[in-house]
């Protein structure tokens, strides 16, 4: 499995980096949308965990921008919203995407990361996805 | 002074919001990051039960990184307090620069998504005016949000506060694309109802770059 981490926070990035090769899981990261969008151009991964909220790309155009360089990369969002009910009627869009809310679980996250992967369209049936 | 909040009840409590809103972002995102740094020793610890040696520099280097996360969620609070206790007095002695600098640090991180930089620091001696300090940083935070606007994406405002003559004036300057939005009819009810309750005027000086609020007889 292929990770390409995206936050504008490069402690968290680097440090979830870190933790993901610790677990035999490779793992990128970068701090800015553009990075991101020079990543997925040139290095194939299966998912990309995008923040919500980062300077000049929102999460949400971001990976509208990635969709169209590598249609099958699939996706979480993480969020710094104060509550999953603040993010879900902040971001309606994503009701039907994979998200957890910060501080995240590594044990959750790549969990959900595996559920994407092996069932890409469970996603699409999922009310509650956390 | 007419110093009763209810006269901008509306604006008010969109300032606070937005203000406590974005505060909340950034102190999940310390907190995250703190979780990750314990994480990372948590899993050290294990490789170090499995065998497999461990450098006590790595460790340190994340304690450090730890700490400084510490540093940065109390500082956040301190400015969330300070913001707090300023609905405390309806009217009292405020040092302009200090309300300028907590409004600009409140709003940091909504600078930062929309890509603008806030420059506070010429800022030196106290300027001191009487007046509701909620009121006063409610206004401050509607010229910015209008400042940033006009200076556009990957700028600097820069934020001043001084004594001219018998006035104070707060200087929102660096607004490049302030030409350009004459139309957008600013200031609006809201800013205006503000400047009449701090009996205060402002100036839009497009040609210069600079919105001007000044507040008389100090």
């Amino acid at each position: 499995m292929r990770v390409l981490l995206v936050d504008d926070e490069k402690e968290l990035v680097s440090t979830l980096a870190e933790r993901f090769s610790l677990r035999d899981i490779e793992a990128d990261w970068v701090t800015t949308g553009e990075a991101a969008i020079k990543s997925v151009a040139s290095k194939t991964y299966d998912i990309a965990v995008l923040d919500v909220k980062m300077p000049k790309i929102s999460g949400i155009e971001l990976k509208k921008k990635l969709e169209e360089i590598n249609p099958v990369l699939k996706y979480i969002f993480i969020t710094g919203h104060g509550s999953e009910e603040d993010f879900m009627t902040a971001s309606s869009e994503l009701s039907a995407e994979y998200y957890l809310v910060k501080p995240v679980n590594i044990d959750d996250l790549i969990q959900k990361m595996k559920e994407i992967l092996i069932n890409p369209d469970k996603r699409d049936s999922l009310q509650h996805p956390l | 002074m007419t110093s009763r909040v209810d006269i901008n009840g509306e604006n008010a409590l969109k300032f606070f919001g937005k203000m406590t809103a974005s505060i909340s972002h950034e102190l999940k995102n310390v907190l995250a990051i703190i979780n990750e740094k314990a994480g990372l020793l948590e899993d050290l610890c294990a490789m170090a039960e499995k065998g497999r040696p461990v450098d006590p520099e790595r460790i340190k280097a994340v304690s450090e990184k730890v700490i400084k996360q510490v540093q940065r969620g109390d500082e956040i609070i301190r400015k969330l307090n300070s913001f707090a206790h300023c609905t405390d007095e309806s009217v009292c002695d405020v040092d302009l620069c200090e309300g300028i600098k907590l409004v600009s640090c409140l709003s940091g991180r909504i600078a930062l998504m929309r890509g603008i930089s806030l420059a506070t620091d010429q800022m030196s001696d106290p300027v001191i005016i009487n007046t509701n300090p909620f009121l006063l940083e409610t206004l401050v935070w509607l010229f910015l949000d209008f400042a940033m606007d006009a200076a556009g994406e990957g700028k600097t405002v820069s934020i001043t506060a001084e004594k001219q003559h018998a006035n104070v004036v707060v200087r929102f300057s660096r607004l490049k694309g302030l030409a350009g939005m004459q139309q957008k009819n600013f200031p609006g009810e809201n800013e205006k109802s503000l400047l009449a309750a701090l009996k205060a005027t402002a100036v839009i000086d497009a040609a210069a770059g600079e919105v001007i609020i000044s507040f008389g007889q100090y």
